[in-house]
């Protein structure tokens, strides 16, 4: 097959255990279209097309390419037809080299005793000038940023024979720029091979799709020109109701520095510095959003905050008392609360009851234990309460805490957060991979925090979320505070530059 | 001096079952697999290895025959044990420490049980003898460290660059390192996953009844229930301490197999020292190993220990 | 999914989890031509028998029981410990020695010393593995093993050595054990021909005492939350790497206590040999149990029995002992196995739809 001039997936459906994760889906994808698939997080997107890769098999449906019916029940079938994907999480293995990553999926690299890598370099370099892609083949996938590998994954899915191709969520973690430099990158590519692009960001979907389907819940809600339709009315089907996100626009007072960090180093394990002269200032009562490239530190700057990883260099003050290399359980005691980047893993104990999951940091309290003997009926009324209180939905508390949904499992944590009265709080990604509905129950109450007082760290991928929340917003690169900005007057452009590391002061 | 080159000339032959063995348990943990059942296929493949010239063929021109088919069905015994670990972690997703320590009581009680049946007590096989190899063995001192020994041990220490090779070289050890270390990435190109680790078992499984057969038909020449003394474990934490490559796990093998011979030659001498503090010493060694070889972290596969489920939603 | 078919699959999988041990083992059985049925029949029979016997696989399930408790405590909290033999065997040596020291201590109260003494000697074998794990990262799978050897050769150094028995020195047999300790410190027996002894009621005190400890108290929730997942207890404000380190050393404490109230209720002497087989034994009884005290008697009775009952088909029907070894690993395989299996929601959901769809047909 030379060419792909249409794709068809018609009627697909798919089951996870517990729910349906695709409903009788039908779309069509034509030469020359670059057709966006649209939907919140959850809506069955990416089930989608790793149906189309063939690493998930449907339970029904089929798939017809250049007007025949096709069946992959791998990923070297779908190959074989020329279908490549990038995935959200890119699919580089990090201690091979880009070579090595490109050489595992090319068996014709394969067919002697000794992997061909002179082939595969070649491969590379073809590629390389056809669509203008220059990646360093002998570069270690770690060695590089987000931005690079991301090259390489193109790179890997061209060389691979990809005739039509898959970006899965391809902007999530860049900055403006890079996003601006890819999706021209993207135009041009167009011209050569169609594309299935995977956004719930409808500023791109609209500058590049020529066709948009719509996911709600496993279904196509809505399907045709792009053209047609603006962006809210996009967002209106997207999420099935209107959705108006909470916004900080209420002037107040701060308060006293709640947490200050002064000249902080941290090494990583690798030997550079993970945090590297970090200053930052945060007042009670204020929003601080921390934004940046993921991987940049923000990860780091958590995890000293709260005690779990030592600092090499620096001092951090919580209301005027050092907290560095003190122990977690200390800083916990003084008011601080966390929302942890990974919810399923670190926010919660997943094989624990939800109840048990909300006293995980309380469990020595007088109420609950006062150090000895567990006081069950105390634990259990704090979990009615809150799971009333935060709307937490499950069957009942005693069941365990792992087999909740995202948002519910981040409901949880917030609960028991919130329920400790801290007197400051590190939220880190604390809406990611959830629903709107979700995500706004979750702003509208660090914003009901902050007018309690509380200062909050808000660490964040997501531009949008940052400038809806916070009062001033911190840029940090490679582990250094770039600038402190003032959320009212910030502008996209302005911060994407201080992401990329470009300051003009 | 002769001291010296006794406990070299020793030392070298000694450390072929911890090598082979670690060689075998480095392809399973690069492959993401920890098996810790290596000891019982150890002696699973000791007890093939010396059953087959024990039952077939004493003596005479053909013995070396059947000694060489005892080696080979030690090897193909542990490929299957190995394949047998991989249902169970690799099929069935057990947890692969716990899985580990089963299949070693499974292996070492049916190696015992088969023993008792087949055997009954203690029998002596005459085993492989030493192969000279022409010229270099007479060289001095040197031909005795190095060209004097049975030819599994040349085998054996060919096994290293050979491993090397075949890791960083060619398109299955590609696969491996991939798999071991980030399978979601190796699943989305096509390359399944299970069976890239099930291969590796059967050729861990391989390694370690290699080094079985290798101790009941070279070193001991004869089969008994505590032959194996740990050596299984003690190859699981030289690939620890050899950080997964190869070279560093033969200097591992080899820093062993020397302590041991030094412990041997020491009471040779008749120095008084409790024998049993003698025996303990290599014990210690592979826990004070374990405790201050750094870095670990940086160069373990990633995703070892950890079964692959393509549809668990992550 | 209606609870009825939940309840069906799960008993199915236990089900085949039995069928599939007996199945693996008939295939060494009949390896070495033993009659399968038979052999399965004597060791599940013939210990109970008899008064004796019966007795036997009670006084075997004693140390089973405590060890397998111990075992628990460091399982929760995310430490398997293999090294129960090592840890019983250098309790044995300290209770000895603390018997032979205290001999003219009241009775009650020499009692306790000689079993504290015990569970001293095996907690600190067990702290060994215990801060390596916490403070090294060291595994516990592979020191654990590596103390077992260790202390099996402190063993026999002491026994051959500086606790040897005078009268084996004079003689001149030189038997490797230790003096016999006074009959005022040994353990009464309970019924008379027997050497069923007073240790069982130990068993159940501890028993209770493991149940309170990891679920009623906060000590025991942190413990289970450092085992159940590192990072979130660590971010809960948790010392994972003390209570990793204070778990093996119950554990091994426990191994310890095991160990003194052998010798205290049935030889009456260290001697070689005791240990052998328990460390792992234990682990099994630990698993089969559920990990929780009310599961783990009546499993160490089921191990008992089997231990018991291996001991009588080398008469009865030619079958090696070694046979109990092989069906305590595969009955470790299946239960590893078959956990996985019955919490896979997944599966359970396919093997649902298809009796669903045939329902519907």
């Amino acid at each position: 097959m030379d060419k792909i001039t249409s794709l068809r997936m018609e009627n697909i459906t798919k089951t996870f255990p517990g729910m349906k994760a695709l409903d009788n889906v039908t779309i069509e994808v034509k030469e020359g279209e670059i057709f966006a698939l649209v939907g919140e997080n959850g809506a069955g997107k990416t089930t989608l097309m790793n149906v189309l890769m063939g690493l998930y098999q449907s339970d029904g449906g089929c798939i017809i390419l250049n007007g025949q019916k096709v069946c992959f029940t791998s990923p070297n079938d779908s190959f074989g037809c020329g279908i490549g994907m990038v995935h959200q999480r890119y699919m580089l293995v990090p201690n091979l080299t880009v070579k090595e990553n490109i050489a595992l999926g090319l068996k014709k690299a394969w067919k002697k005793v000794k992997l061909d890598m002179d082939f595969v370099v070649s491969k590379i370099e073809e590629i390389g000038e056809k669509y203008d892609l220059v990646v360093d083949p002998d570069a270690y996938i770690w060695q590089l940023s987000v931005g690079e590998q991301q090259k390489v994954e193109l790179v890997k899915t061209l060389c691979l024979g990809a005739k039509f191709l898959i970006l899965d969520e391809p902007t999530s973690a860049l900055t403006p720029q890079e996003i601006d430099e890819l999706i021209q990158l993207l135009k041009t590519m167009n011209k050569k091979l169609p594309m299935i692009f995977i956004s719930h960001k409808l500023k791109e979907v609209k500058e590049l799709s020529h066709k948009l389907a719509i996911l709600r819940h496993g279904k196509i809600v809505f399907c045709g020109d792009t053209n047609d339709y603006s962006s809210s009315d996009i967002a209106a089907l997207m999420t099935g109701r209107e959705v108006k996100m909470p916004e900080n626009n209420e002037e107040k007072e701060f308060g006293d520095y709640a947490l200050e960090l002064k000249n902080v180093n941290v090494k990583s394990i690798r030997g550079f510095l993970a945090l590297n002269d970090l200053n930052l200032k945060v007042r009670s009562g204020e929003i601080m959003g921390l934004a940046g490239v993921s991987g940049n530190g923000q990860l780091e700057l958590a995890q000293i905050i709260n005690g779990l990883r030592k600092i090499d260099g620096g001092e951090i003050l919580f209301l005027n008392e050092h907290i560095e290399n003190t122990s977690p359980i200390d800083i916990i005691q003084k008011g601080m609360g966390y929302i942890p980047e990974d919810r399923n893993t670190e926010g919660i104990v997943p094989s624990f009851s939800i109840k048990e999951n909300l006293i995980l940091k309380d469990i020595e309290n007088e109420q609950f234990s006062n150090h000895t003997i567990i006081n069950n009926k105390a634990i259990n009324d704090n979990a009615e309460k809150l799971r009333e209180q935060f709307d937490i939905r499950c069957v009942n508390t005693s069941l365990s805490a792992g087999a909740l949904s995202g948002g519910n499992i981040q409901k949880v944590i917030l609960a028991r957060e919130i329920a400790r009265k801290p007197k400051f709080l590190v939220a880190v990604y604390p809406t990611r991979g959830l629903d709107m509905g979700a995500a706004q129950f979750i702003h509208s109450k660090l914003l009901e925090m902050r007018k309690n007082g509380v200062g909050i760290l808000l660490i964040s991928e997501e531009l949008d979320e940052i400038m809806n929340l916070s009062d001033n917003i911190a840029v940090i690169f490679k582990g250094h505070i770039q600038k402190v900005l003032p959320a009212k007057t910030a502008t996209r452009r302005e911060i994407g530059m201080l992401m990329a590391g470009v300051n003009n002061d | 001096m002769d001291f010296i080159v006794n406990i070299l000339a020793l030392g070298i032959p000694f450390s072929v079952a911890l090598l082979l063995a670690s060689i075998g348990e480095m392809f399973n943990q690069r492959s993401g697999i920890f098996n810790l059942g290596c000891e019982g296929i150890m002696a699973m493949g000791a007890f093939i290895g010396m059953l087959i010239p024990y039952s077939v063929g004493q003596g005479g021109a053909t013995a070396e025959i059947y000694n060489f088919l005892g080696i080979i069905a030690g090897a193909l015994v542990g490929a299957l044990l190995g394949l047998v670990f991989g249902v169970v972690v690799i099929t069935f997703k057990a947890k692969q420490g716990i899985a580990g320590i089963g299949m070693q009581l499974f292996c070492v009680g049916a190696a015992g049980t088969l023993f008792r049946h087949f055997v009954g007590g203690t029998q002596s096989i005459p085993g492989i003898g030493k192969f000279y190899i022409p010229l270099l063995s007479k060289i001095p001192i040197l031909g005795q460290i190095f060209f004097s020994h049975n030819i599994l041990v040349y085998i054996a220490f060919l096994f290293v660059p050979l491993s090397v090779y075949i890791l960083f070289k060619t398109p299955w050890g590609l696969r491996v390192r991939a798999v071991g270390t980030y399978p979601r990435a190796a699943d989305s190109l096509g390359i399944n996953v299970n069976r890239v680790r099930f291969q590796a078992l059967a050729v861990g499984g391989a390694l370690a009844g290699l080094a079985g057969a290798y101790l009941s038909l070279c070193q001991a020449k004869m089969f008994s229930d505590e032959m194996i003394a740990g050596r299984g474990f003690i190859a699981v934490a030289l690939v620890y301490f050899g950080h997964w490559d190869p070279i560093k796990i033969m200097w591992g093998a080899l820093l062993f197999s020397l302590a041991q011979s030094f412990q041997l030659a020491v009471q040779g001498q008749g120095i008084n020292f409790p024998y049993e503090f003698a025996v303990m010493l290599p014990y210690v060694l592979v826990i004070l190993t374990l405790a201050f070889s750094r870095d670990k972290k940086k160069q373990e596969p990633a995703a070892l220990g950890i079964a692959f489920d393509r549809e668990k939603r992550t | 999914m209606t609870r009825q078919f939940k309840i069906l699959y799960k008993t199915s999988i236990i089900l085949i989890a039995v069928i599939a041990t007996l199945l693996i083992g008939s295939v060494i059985l009949v390896t070495i031509d033993a009659d399968v049925f038979r052999t399965y029949l004597v060791i599940l029979t013939e210990p109970l028998k008899n008064k004796i016997q019966l007795t036997e696989v009670i006084i075997r399930s004693i140390p089973l029981s405590v060890i397998a408790l111990g075992i628990t405590v460091a399982y929760r909290s995310g430490i398997i410990n293999i090294g129960a033999e090592g840890q019983m065997a250098i309790g044995i040596l300290t209770s000895t020695a603390a018997a032979l020291a205290f001999y003219n201590v009241p009775r009650p109260l020499n009692i306790i010393i000689i079993v504290v003494c015990g569970a001293i000697g095996g907690g600190i074998w067990g702290f060994i593995p215990g801060i390596l794990k916490a403070k090294l990262k060291v595994s516990e799978l592979l020191s654990t093993v590596m103390l077992n050897y260790i202390a099996a050769q402190f063993y026999t150094f002491f026994l051959r050595g500086p606790m040897i028995d005078p009268a084996e020195l004079t003689l001149g047999s030189g038997t490797p054990q230790s003096m016999r300790l006074e009959k005022t410190v040994w353990l009464d027996r309970l019924i008379r021909g027997t050497r069923l002894h007073t240790g069982i009621f130990l068993v159940f005190v501890l028993a209770i005492f493991i149940y309170i400890l990891l679920w009623k108290t906060s000590f025991g929730y942190k413990l289970r939350a450092a085992g159940a997942s590192e990072k979130a207890a660590k971010y809960g404000g948790i010392k994972v790497a003390f209570f990793v380190t204070v778990s093996m050393v119950i554990s091994g404490a426990f191994a310890g206590i095991a160990g003194s109230v052998e010798i205290l209720g049935v030889h009456h002497r260290a001697i070689e040999g005791i240990t052998s087989g328990y460390g792992f034994s234990g682990l099994v009884v630990a698993l089969f149990g559920g990990l929780h005290p009310a599961g783990i008697i009546p499993a160490s009775f089921l191990f008992g029995l089997l231990l018991v009952g291996a001991d009588m088909t080398q008469r009865i029907v030619g079958v090696p002992a070694n046979m109990v070894q092989v069906l305590e690993g595969i009955i470790i395989l299946v239960i590893v196995a078959a956990q996985q299996v019955l919490n896979d929601k997944y599966l359970m959901d396919k093997i649902w739809k298809k009796f669903h769809a045939e329902e519907a047909k």
